[in-house]
């Protein structure tokens, strides 16, 4: 992303960070695996998180992540928001996405919260 | 002044390479080890800088040797017997240099099939592909397989490193001549000795990448694993990864997803040679 371009940091219309380059793997299994450019260290998804993920477009909120998971997973909609808190919380703590900490750094008090990223989900 | 010889040039991904040693058997080994990537005489001509490198046994009463690449130094305090593989050690920094996207790993042409084996240490790569080699495959490449743009593999005719008392002991003839002071760790064998033909110059698509893996007591079998395993695996036996970053990322995952990716249980050489010979079958199988 150039420093000009408008940047969307809501928490619920999570975005990979420009640093990840995904994989998607979808025939005769479905598995999403992500490359961190910054790291060089590559991070393999569970099938529900590689859903999750495969959401995270900048446009879908968390809650609206929640739904597509309990009707492709039919999950009960409690269990799904806590699937979907939990991977996002993960992907924001492993600097996947968009605003999240850089991993090469070590987090700081100035460093935003992931319980302040993801209020929705914390309180759904 | 000490009377030294030159050998070579070598060609290796590419750039030309020299050697300069101030011992006649040292010489030998690496005229005979490293013959298979001698320059042809076309190359010679081409405007390009070589990549001198000296190794000089510095104390001839302890043995101890030194190498130096273009006048700097590389590794001054050498044991005698791990020189020729501190060299060979050299020549695939060149590669890695050279090329952009490599990987830890093997690989043959089989019935025009180029088959990459790609593994960690002691998975048996090197064994399986010097196997191959005496069996009538072509031999591409050992230790490091580069990739072109075009994701072809590129040769690297570097000598196989055999460990002494390994199945293949009877596959080559050592010649008598040559001083094994050098060669004490394990041997480093040019294919051809080993009764393998040669390839041609040109680069190669890649058909298969098959995971070797040497368990004592398993039956030697190839079956086909999820291009996401693969991935992972070649994730771990890919420097070329570490060094760029994205961009060999994305040739990877692409080529990953364009041939058929295998675990080989490789205990049996001779079957391994049977289940490859009808690979052919396996892809037209496996690929898409």
């Amino acid at each position: 992303m150039s420093a000009d371009a408008p940047r969307d940091v809501s928490p619920t219309n999570p975005r990979p960070d420009d640093a990840i380059e995904t994989a998607v793997f979808d025939t005769d299994e479905f598995k999403v695996i992500l490359f961190d450019d910054r790291t060089r260290a590559l991070h393999t998804l569970s099938p529900s998180a590689s859903a999750i993920w495969m959401l995270c477009d900048g446009e879908t909120t968390a809650e609206m992540m929640v739904a597509e998971l309990s009707e492709l997973f039919s999950l009960d909609l409690d269990i799904a928001r806590a699937s979907v808190a939990e991977a996002l919380n993960s992907f924001w703590n492993a600097g996947h996405l968009d605003g999240s900490p850089d991993p090469r750094l070590e987090a700081t008090e100035s460093s935003p919260s992931r319980h302040g990223v993801l209020p929705r989900l914390d309180d759904p | 002044m000490e009377a030294r010889l030159t050998l070579g040039p070598l060609r290796i991904a590419g750039r030309l390479v020299t050697v300069e040693t101030n011992s006649v058997d040292f010489a030998a080994n690496v005229e005979w080890s490293f013959g298979d990537l001698l320059a042809r005489a076309e190359d010679v001509g081409e405007p390009l800088s070589a990549i001198r490198f000296e190794v000089i046994e510095s104390n001839r009463a302890t043995h101890q040797w030194g190498i130096w690449r273009d006048g700097e130094p590389c590794e001054i305090t050498l044991d005698e017997g791990y020189v020729l593989f501190q060299l060979q050690w050299e020549f695939n920094q060149i590669v890695l240099e050279e090329r952009q996207t490599t990987l830890h790993a093997a690989a043959v042409e089989i019935d025009g099939h180029c088959v990459i084996l790609s593994g960690s240490s002691m998975s048996g790569k090197t064994t399986l592909a010097g196997w191959l080699a005496a069996e009538g495959a072509g031999y591409v490449a050992d230790e490091i397989v580069a990739l072109n743009s075009d994701s072809e593999a590129l040769h690297y005719r570097r000598p196989l490193g055999l460990r002494h008392g390994g199945p293949l002991d009877q596959q080559f003839t050592y010649p008598e001549h040559l001083a094994e002071r050098f060669q004490s760790y394990e041997k480093l064998i040019p294919v051809s000795a080993l009764r393998g033909r040669l390839m041609a110059s040109e680069p190669l698509r890649v058909s298969a990448i098959i995971f070797p893996s040497y368990e004592p007591g398993q039956q030697t079998s190839l079956t086909p694993i999820a291009k996401s395993v693969a991935l992972e695996r070649l994730f771990a036996n890919a420097p070329g990864l570490i060094r760029h970053g994205r961009p060999v990322f994305k040739q990877i995952t692409e080529l990953i997803r364009n041939v058929g990716t295998f675990h080989l249980v490789s205990t049996e050489l001779p079957m391994v040679g049977e289940l490859l010979r009808r690979l052919p079958d396996a892809l037209d199988n496996h690929v898409g």
